[in-house]
């Protein structure tokens, strides 16, 4: 059975046809079935700004309002990772510097 | 770094200094192409765990009719001294640097919103603090991830 927020979906008026319905509930579910917490949470955000949408506890500006601030917390995530690869790697070549090159090669 | 022994059994001892130097040269050649981060900086974490409390306490005053107008300004004045201290730190802090940077458009935006549209609902404070909370959240932990500087 549909939920709350996939009908109000269904219900939006849309004569131009520009949005993509069936697309757009498709990520929602795909978001909220995904195995990474972080997605998997904007997913559930994303849900819950529907359904208040939907039942008139939120308006449509703070309603965009929250998808840009998503939009800015998955750049700030994927950031994150950015630093995160970096630093791993910065981590090996300090330790092949510290314990290979200058310990262990001198006694091969 | 001593390569000796150049004999019949000795050649091979020189394969894991080879193999090492060219996971060397690779290493980085990597960071001369995406740089290493900048070191983990206690200044850095400390002024994000300091700023984080009191944005939220800032915009718990935002479902009120006044707006305390010299606390958006010293918030945004910390804001954009901790976006110009880590501007300070060079192209090595570039991810923290625009990790601020949308702190801070983030913050305007919410401003913005207080002072266009009037005071907020229960739900909207909620909302807006959930996000602005996990915007800190992971800036704060990318800073932890760097390597400390020992």
């Amino acid at each position: 059975m549909p939920e709350k927020w996939e009908l109000f979906i269904d219900a939006l008026k849309d004569d131009s046809k520009k949005l993509a319905k069936a697309e757009l509930k498709q990520l929602i579910k795909k978001t909220l079935r995904d195995r990474d917490v972080f997605i998997k949470g904007q997913g559930i955000k994303l849900k819950r700004y529907l359904n208040q949408l939907e039942a008139k506890q939120i308006t449509r500006n703070q309603f965009k309002s929250y998808v840009q601030d998503l939009k800015a917390i998955v750049e700030i995530r994927s950031l994150k990772m950015r630093v995160g690869a970096k630093a791993r790697t910065q981590k090996l070549a300090m330790a092949i510097g510290d314990l290979i090159l200058d310990k262990l090669v001198d006694l091969l | 770094m001593k390569f000796k022994k150049v004999d019949a059994q000795g050649k091979y001892k020189l394969l894991p200094g080879i193999f090492l130097l060219c996971v060397l040269f690779s290493l980085f050649s990597c960071a001369h192409w995406f740089g290493f981060p900048s070191y983990y900086d206690p200044t850095t974490y400390k002024n994000l765990t300091d700023l984080k409390p009191e944005v939220a306490m800032l915009y718990e005053t935002f479902t009120s009719a006044q707006v305390d107008s010299q606390q958006v300004n010293k918030i945004r004045l910390k804001l954009a001294q901790i976006y110009e201290y880590e501007k300070g730190k060079g192209e090595d802090n570039q991810e923290t640097t625009q990790q601020i940077k949308i702190i801070r458009e983030m913050f305007v935006r919410h401003l913005e919103d207080r002072l266009q549209n009037g005071k907020w609902s229960s739900v909207h404070l909620e909302n807006v603090l959930q996000n602005m909370d996990q915007a800190f959240d992971l800036t704060i932990q990318t800073e932890r991830l760097k390597n400390k500087n020992e």
